[in-house]
């Protein structure tokens, strides 16, 4: 079996998933976990597209 | 010199005599947290988010298993390479150690991953990427479930 994930999907997964983990561990309370791991994935697909576009005029 | 001494003797203050019992001897019950916390470590490094299960947070056992087993299985899916005990370069080395933090996945990565690793392509270089990150979450869950044991961490 092979999953084949675009470079945008795979991390979508990947920060979905990490910022789980971190959430439930920087946080107590459930809604402060929730807030704080939907913060960290907007930050991680934030900045990984800002990497991104930053690398584009090197790429060619 | 006294007699019957080699050297002269230490001058030791009245608290610090052996008959002390602060002196030279660990409480019990010290050794008893240490012990279970350790084994609570190791449960929670073989199976991702069961040592919180053992001290009944559910909330993170059940976000560590899913964090650490979606990352694990979706990179053995996208077929990252696996490291193994023995390699070449110590950027293996410190791939397997990475990889093997994450307890029970690494142990069925054969399972998983059928056809073998293919880093030839980028989705396959993701998934070694994946796999090294399920064993760094774990790690952090096992150092997390350690302190909570241990009572440094609610």
């Amino acid at each position: 079996m092979f999953v084949h994930l675009s470079h945008f999907g795979a991390l979508l997964v990947f920060a979905a998933l990490v910022s789980l983990a971190i959430g439930v561990l920087a946080r107590r309370t459930a809604t402060r976990r929730l807030r704080y791991a939907l913060w960290s994935f907007a930050c991680f697909v934030v900045v990984s597209v800002a990497i991104a576009w930053l690398m584009y005029p090197f790429s060619r | 010199m006294p007699e019957g001494y080699a050297v002269a003797p230490l001058d030791v203050p009245d608290s610090m005599e052996a008959s002390s019992p602060a002196v030279g001897r660990i409480p019990f019950a010290e050794v008893t947290a240490a012990v279970a916390a350790g084994v609570i470590a190791a449960l929670a490094w073989f199976i991702p988010g069961a040592g919180h299960l053992v001290l009944r947070r559910w909330q993170r056992a059940l976000a560590f298993f899913i964090a650490v087993g979606g990352l694990a299985v979706s990179g053995f899916l996208m077929r990252g390479n696996v490291f193994r005990l023995h390699s070449q370069d110590p950027f293996g080395t410190l791939g397997f150690i990475a990889d093997a933090c994450s307890g029970v996945f690494y142990v069925m990565s054969h399972a998983f991953e059928t056809a073998g690793p293919n880093v030839s392509r980028a989705i396959g270089d993701y998934g070694t990427r994946f796999i090294a990150a399920a064993g760094i979450v774990n790690a952090l869950g096992v150092c997390d479930a350690y302190e909570i044991a241990r009572g440094r961490r609610r």
